[in-house]
Parts: structure tokens; sequence; C-alpha cells
């Protein structure tokens, strides 16, 4: 297993942003994590790239305990974040540079590799502007290329299609792909659900901080009972979101 | 083959472009050797409250660079190593103290203990281990920012000049700082290892509330301006301030009233009656200098990155023009009323009476002052970036100057300065209106 998250629970005061959240994700899988705003995809990603402890609970990168071997673990991870962690007075180039001089690369290969992920996302020509001055997918996609750029095992992707027109969506599909093929572990966070079903074989459903389903589409289809169902009404059977916004729209009179 | 840095030692030689140029920066290092001017003649800083200022400003840019600065949560996704973080950390937080340690050594300086001397420089030496390891332990003790221990060297700061026979508890004070300090670079790395994680983890997640009382306090402001375009902009200026935003605006807004402290030790040494109103003067102008460069290019910079905003509203370089303008001739008037204050207080009032004729003088000094800077900036600016900034440095000196030589000559002219400008005042704010937003 590349990802092993055990009984973890992590609390914002009252607020319980995870409550005994366990899965585990096998090598060379794309699983896709599943959840409406705030229902805590974005803590656990931060729990597994180690920006936050969890209250409770034990998780292992690739054999890797967090707690007993936390610079193993950083080791074997990229971490592409919901709002991308950039540096916004460097140009593109001098930041993929940052990023390889953080991951330990020799510079002959952080050029090569810059050099590949800069062409493949359309960077080239803007290498050499400050990040500052990037597009929101620009950023988005220099943030990708860094998190790529020392080849880890595992990558945690948090919302990476946001604000990213359909072609750039549908190359960060191809990517997520040659991961794959790769060998790599990808957890992709998202509420766009198109992505995700079309990107992963197994998704988890995180509402309210709990794993409410997880498993293939046909599994999650079979336990709903609702075969021929696509992923959008399984999410928001599972999450229970169906009935409450029905519920609302008919106390709006909007409903029937 | 050559030989690969340590991926710690890429992280700090990124910090280093960014902290150079804050600490490198001419004007930065021009107003800390001002200002260790200032002490030096005013005395106004013991070599006790000296040391705990100094141990409380490592402490809290220790807490910042460990916990909340945001490119913290960049570094330690990567694999920097055990300590690699706190390398980093250290080596940065070493850079930060050199201004403060030059006034350290100031406020120290000759004519005191030996002993205490040299205590006073492993202090100055030992200082960001002793940053980061009390912001540790100060996060550990209280789970907040611990902004409390600011507290201690205000105290001393008071005590040292209220005559109460505090200097034992003083002594001890900065004994115990001191012994600590002398510890502490044996010490960081064990507390970093066994605390770190949980407490940045807290850190990370814990709520925001100050920004909200912030926030609150200032729309509660009754801010006697009807206009809600310019008062909205000042709120913004306010926040942008208190944050730090701009911080070599912030640090020249806070180092400004020093000026007054160094009017006190100009008006014990004056060798004539007559030579009152120039060192008032001179004084006002250091101040107003800071003044006027803590509210022009900086914070123009920041603004302008909200500027899409701004071109929404109604005549938009009128507007923005004008809540500049009051934004910095506002703290120009506290600081020219603050100058004034210590010329009436000083000495038991001996120069009271010299207050009405010197209030002209010293106000249009910082107004035209912040009024140059402000349109300047404005006029030249093309795109995000200010065009002539350096010669701001030197050109203001020569308004400073000819205002000043008026003030003390013949008042009744200052506001002929304002007469004179009113067409550059006018094409500054054309020249906003003209900026196409291409970012």
């Amino acid at each position: 297993m590349s990802i092993v998250v055990e009984g973890v629970r992590k609390t914002y005061g009252d607020v319980v942003a995870l409550d005994s959240v366990s899965l585990s994700v096998e090598a060379g899988e794309v699983f896709g994590l599943l959840g409406a705003n705030g229902s805590g995809k974005t803590t656990l990603n931060r729990c597994l790239a180690q920006l936050i402890k969890p209250d409770a609970g034990t998780i292992q990168i690739t054999h890797h305990d967090l707690a007993s071997d936390p610079h193993g673990a950083r080791s074997e991870l990229g971490y592409l974040a919901e709002h991308p962690m950039l540096v916004p007075t460097l140009s593109g180039r001098e930041f993929l540079r940052f990023i390889g001089g953080l991951r330990g690369l020799a510079p002959a290969v952080i050029e090569e590799r810059s050099d590949k992920w800069l062409d493949l996302f359309e960077l080239r020509d803007a290498a050499d502007q400050r990040v500052r001055g990037y597009s929101q997918g620009m950023a988005r996609k220099i943030a990708l290329a860094a998190a790529l750029i020392g080849e880890p095992q595992v990558v945690l992707l948090d919302e990476p299609t946001n604000g990213l027109d359909p072609p750039s969506v549908w190359l960060f599909r191809q990517v997520i792909s040659q991961l794959q093929a790769d060998g790599k572990t990808v957890l992709l966070s998202s509420h766009v659900l198109p992505v995700v079903e079309k990107a992963c074989a197994r998704v988890g459903v995180l509402s309210h901080g709990k794993l409410a389903a997880i498993g293939t589409v046909e599994e999650l289809r079979a336990r709903a009972d609702k075969p021929g169902a696509d992923l959008e009404e399984l999410f928001m059977h599972f999450t229970g979101l169906d009935r409450a916004i029905l519920e609302r729209l008919a106390d709006a009179g909007l409903g029937s | 083959m050559p030989d690969i840095p340590a991926p710690w030692e890429a992280a700090r030689d990124l910090r280093w472009r960014a902290v150079r140029d804050v600490v490198l920066d001419p004007i930065a290092m021009l107003g800390t050797v001002v200002v260790a001017w200032a002490l030096v003649r005013s005395g106004a800083v013991g070599h006790e409250a000296a040391v705990l200022l100094f141990a409380a400003f490592a402490i809290r840019t220790g807490d910042e660079l460990l916990f909340t600065r945001p490119d913290g949560e960049l570094l330690r996704v990567h694999p920097l190593g055990l300590t690699g973080f706190l390398k980093v950390r250290l080596a940065e937080l070493g850079w930060w103290l050199h201004p403060p340690r030059v006034l350290l050594a100031a406020c120290v300086g000759a004519g005191y203990g030996f002993w205490f001397g040299i205590a006073a420089w492993a202090l100055g030496g030992y200082g960001r281990s002793f940053g980061l390891w009390g912001a540790i332990h100060t996060r550990r003790a209280s789970g907040r920012h611990g902004g409390w221990v600011w507290l201690p060297g205000a105290a001393a700061v008071v005590l040292q000049h209220a005559d109460v026979g505090a200097e034992a508890v003083l002594l001890g004070a900065a004994g115990v700082v001191l012994t600590f300090a002398t510890i502490a670079p044996w010490a960081v790395e064990g507390a970093y290892l066994a605390h770190f994680d949980r407490l940045v983890s807290d850190a990370a997640t814990a709520p925001r509330s100050r920004t909200r009382v912030l926030w609150s306090a200032l729309r509660g402001l009754s801010l006697p301006i009807v206009d809600r375009g310019i008062r909205s902009r000042l709120v913004r200026d306010a926040v942008l301030t208190l944050r730090l935003q701009d911080p070599q605006g912030a640090i020249l807004l806070l180092l400004a009233p020093l000026s007054c402290l160094l009017l006190v030790g100009e008006l014990e040494t004056l060798p004539t009656p007559a030579a009152m109103p120039w060192r008032t003067l001179t004084c006002a102008a250091l101040g107003g200098a800071a003044v006027a460069y803590g509210t022009g290019p900086g914070i123009h910079r920041l603004r302008m990155a909200s500027m899409p905003w701004e071109r929404t509203s109604a005549h938009p370089g009128r507007r923005a023009l004008a809540s500049a303008l009051v934004w910095a001739l506002g703290l120009a008037t506290l600081h020219g009323a603050a100058t004034l204050a210590t010329v009436a207080l000083t000495q038991g009032g001996r120069f009271s009476g010299d207050v009405a004729g010197l209030a002209l003088p010293v106000l249009g000094l910082e107004w035209a002052m912040a009024h140059f800077v402000v349109v300047q900036v404005f006029a030249n600016q093309r795109g995000k970036r200010i065009l002539g900034e350096g010669t701001l440095v030197l050109s203001l000196p020569v308004v400073a100057i000819t205002i000043a030589v008026a003030g003390v000559l013949m008042p009744a002219l200052i506001p002929v300065y304002f007469i004179v400008t009113a067409g550059m005042t006018a094409a500054a704010a054309a020249r906003y209106d003209a900026v196409e937003v291409t970012w």
C-alpha cells in the first residue's frame, strides 16, 4: 500500500473536520477523494502532507509512518495544494530550480525536467516571467510541475483543475494517466465529478468529516442500488445532499 | 561533478534573496543609523530595557518565521532533513536581527559595565537561537503567538524613567534573558525536535481572531470623512500597514516617533536659545521623511495590486490621490503634533511659549514632505512600477530644506508650496487615470 490512513481524527475547536477516517490506496492507483466544500478533503490532504497533525490515528506514506519517519515520507511525496504554494518574486523557471534544489536534485537533472514540464504545459514563453504575473491556470500548472519535478512516488492533488480551461483539464487527465502508467500513486481530491469519474478507478466520498462510501463506481452503484447512476448521483446519494437540497427547494417554494 | 547543495541550503539561499532586499535597502540602513544616533543622543532606552526589547523582537520575529510565514508551508512539505527547516529559519533570523543588533549596541554602548556589555554582545550573537527557542517555549506556554513578550521591555523603559528604584528588578530581568540567551544555542534543536510539529500544526489550525478584531475595530472607527470611497481606502491602507504588508513602510512609520526622542536630546544641548527652531525643524524633517516615505512608494505598490477594483469607481485618479494624501497628511499631522508636544513638555515646559510660533513651520514642513512624496509617486507610476523612486531620496531633502528655511525666516511663505505644486498634483491624478491595467 502506498497510502494507509487509519482512524484519523482532526478537530478545529468544536468542529470535527475528520472523524475516524480510514482508507488505503495501492501503489500505482489513482484514487479520487470526493466531498462538498468543508467536507474534510483539504484537511486530509494537509495531514498527509504533514502540514497539520491529526489528533488521533496513524498515516503511512510508502511504509513511512508520519509520526516516526516524517522525513522519509516527505521524500516520497509531491503535493499540489488547493491554493498553489508559489514564490511570487521568482520566475517560473527559477521556481522549478528552487523546488528541484529542495528535492536535492542535481542542476542538470533540474534543467532537464524543468524543460520537460515547461514544454508540456506550454509555459516555455512565460518561463522567465515572474510567477506573480501568472494567470490562475498558469500558476496551477507551474505548481503541478513543481510537485512532480522530484518524481515522487505519491502525488497529492488538491482541486487540481480549479481555474483551468477545458484543454488544460484534459491535459491534466493525461498527465495523471501517465503517472499511473509509471507506477505512481495519485490521490485526487476534487468536487469536479466528471474529472474524477474519468481519472480514478476507486473513489471515497467524504461527508462532514466521515468517509461515507468507498469503492469503485460499480461497487458504489450496487451499494446505493442505483444501476446506471453516474458519479454525481452517487455522490449526492451518499452525502445525503440530494434530500437536503430538495427539502430546501420545497421550503423555498421552488420544488414539487 | 559539482557538489549539490543540501535542500535546506537551497531554501536558505532563496530566503536570503528576499531578506537582503529589506535589510540591505539603503533607506532601511540609513533609518537604522539615524535611530541608533537618536538612541545614543537621547539615552531614552537604558541598557536593561534594550536587552529586553531586543529579546522580545527576536522572539516575535522567530515566532513569525517558525509558525506564521506563508512560505513555511512550501518549505515544510519538502524533505529538508530533520532540522533543515530550523537551519533555514536560524539563518534568516540572524539576518533580520542585524538592524536591532546595531540598536542594541547603541543603547548598551560605552559607559556601562564591562561584563554587562560582554553579555549583551553575546545576546546579539546568540539572538537567533534565543529567538527561535523563545518562540517555541512561548507558544508552548501560552498556546498563542505571545505578543505579551513586548511588555517587559516596555515596562522597563517606563521604570527607568520613573525613578522608583527599580534598578535591581531591571537588572534581574535582563540577567534572566542573558542567561537563557547563552543556553539557547544548545537547547534550540532539542526544543524544535520535541515540540515544533505539534505547535506548528496548532498554529495552522488556530482561528485568526486577531484579523477579525482588527477589521471590526477599523470598521467601527467613525472617521470624520463623509466620502465613503475615501474612507474605505483609508481603512484598506490602515489594514495593509498594520499587517506589515509593506514592511519597509511600516518600519519607517514605527521609527518616525524616535525623532521626538532625538529632539529631547537636542534641546538639552542647545548652544543658544536661537538654535531651538532649527533643531526642532531638523528633527521634524527626519521623522517627517520617515512618515513621507512610509506612506509613499511601498504602500502605493500594494494599492496598485487592488487597482482593478479601484478603477471601477468614478474619478479613480482624483479619489485615489485624495485618499493617499489624507492618509499621508494625517500621519504627518500626528508626527508634527508629537514634535510640538515634545517641544512644549521637555525640560519642564521651558520652551512651551515657542510652540505657537513653531506650529506652522513644523506642520507645514511635515505636510509638504508627505505631499511631495505622494504626488511624485502618483505622477511617476508606470504600470506597477514607479519610475525614479531613487531620486526621491535626493529631491525630498531639497524640499525639506526649502520649507524649513521659509518656516524660520517667513512662515507665511509655506502655503506658496502648495499653490506652486497644484498643477503637479492635478497631473498626478490624471496620470493615475491614464494607467492601463495590464496585469
